[in-house]
């Protein structure tokens, strides 16, 4: 007789790196680890991204994605808060460099990543934690949850 | 010949096929379509009847809010319902584009188009906040032209793929596009490259020698009335 089964993506760790949830102060990964402060994320590891905020994104701290072997096709910018200005030039800069940008908020930066890893493309995401989002109840709850999971199980990994 | 062109005409009375334009209705279209013209006098540059029983109100682009607004709130119109928004390329003209606003009234069973334009520079205001629907026809419209609409909610590409670049339905755009995308085995990935095609493309020359409407020979296509407001 046949089962059937139901896997959820976010908890496979195998098929890439996803982001679980943000936050003012960083992101959760769906590996269990916890990064603080701006990230630079890839199809399976992940690096703290040296900015301070939006204006920070230039060509210098942007040179990491385009050096890197094999090349990336879409880079995922998330700029933090909707209002954040960030400069034009880097849109030409990287697309002499011929790689595609998709820059947006990190809310909506952090779902493009998860579904472009999920597929399978080479896809690299340079996300600054928002200050400002809305919360719904659902992740009041999940947040709780969490904390106290964080109490009685000593698990998770801080970098 | 001569029996030929009487049946023509005996199929023509009892055809079903070929709507009727009933003249009353036709004149009240028009009607309404001149007093919308009447109410906003500042932005209504143009009414007109297209195809029989379709009704086009042409604004110019600074009214597309205020016209909507009236068109949705007034008690005479009621167009509660947007239908479509779309946009149409003519770069031979100095504001190449066109956009174009389907509306629907429930309450009069009526239809109403309203169409603005704008080239490729000048952004135009959303209407987002007189019609929620709006939101994603807007940004169709952006993501396939490049008309930028001001005070969006949330502007982005829709429909083309994250990195692309080029508003696929202007004239200049290539019916092949220009990359192409294909599984690489030696790199494991997809990679895009320049659009290669193996044979050269074929432009079919689609006009036969022979009449391909013999029924509708009476009949020109579009007829339009114009009854221009004096500006």
């Amino acid at each position: 007789m046949d089962k059937s089964s139901m896997t959820i993506l976010n908890e496979e760790t195998s098929g890439g790196l996803l982001i679980n949830s943000y936050s003012r102060v960083g992101f959760r990964l769906n590996n269990g680890m916890m990064a603080f402060g701006p990230i630079a994320i890839f199809p399976k590891s992940i690096l703290s991204w040296n900015v301070q905020s939006a204006e920070d994104i230039n060509e210098d701290s942007l040179s990491l994605f385009y050096t890197l072997e094999p090349k990336i096709d879409i880079l995922v910018i998330g700029i933090g808060d909707p209002d954040q200005k960030v400069s034009h030039n880097i849109i030409k800069y990287m697309k002499d460099k011929k790689i595609n940008l998709e820059i947006s908020t990190t809310e909506r930066a952090c779902a493009t990543f998860n579904f472009l890893n999920v597929e399978g493309r080479c896809v690299a995401g340079a996300l600054i934690p928002p200050t400002k989002y809305r919360i719904n109840e659902d992740d009041i709850l999940s947040t709780q949850r969490q904390n106290r999971k964080l109490m009685t199980v000593d698990e998770y990994q801080i970098i | 010949m001569k029996d030929r062109d009487r049946i023509a005409e005996d199929e023509e009375e009892d055809s079903a096929t070929i709507r009727k334009n009933d003249a009353v209705s036709t004149s009240s279209l028009m009607d309404f379509g001149l007093y919308v013209a009447e109410c906003m006098p500042k932005y209504v540059q143009k009414v007109q009847i297209v195809t029989g029983n379709e009704l086009e109100v042409l604004i110019a682009p600074d009214g597309i809010v205020p016209v909507l607004q009236f068109l949705k709130d007034h008690h005479q119109c009621q167009f509660a319902s947007l239908a479509d928004i779309g946009a149409m390329d003519v770069p031979s003209r100095e504001n190449r584009f066109e956009v174009i606003y389907n509306l629907l009234s429930l309450r009069f069973n009526s239809r109403i188009r309203v169409k603005s334009y704008t080239d490729e520079l000048t952004p135009v205001d959303s209407s987002y906040e007189v019609f929620k629907a709006a939101d994603w026809y807007e940004r169709e419209v952006w993501d396939m032209y490049g008309v930028f609409f001001a005070n969006h909610p949330d502007l982005r590409r829709i429909l083309t793929d994250y990195g692309f670049e080029g508003h696929p339905f202007r004239k200049d755009f290539p019916l092949t596009g220009y990359v192409e995308v294909r599984y690489d085995d030696e790199a494991k990935r997809v990679v895009v490259e320049p659009v290669e095609l193996a044979q050269e493309f074929r432009k079919f020359d689609l006009s036969s020698p022979w009449e391909t409407f013999p029924n509708f020979r009476a009949v020109s296509a579009g007829t339009e009335e114009d009854k221009t407001k004096a500006t």
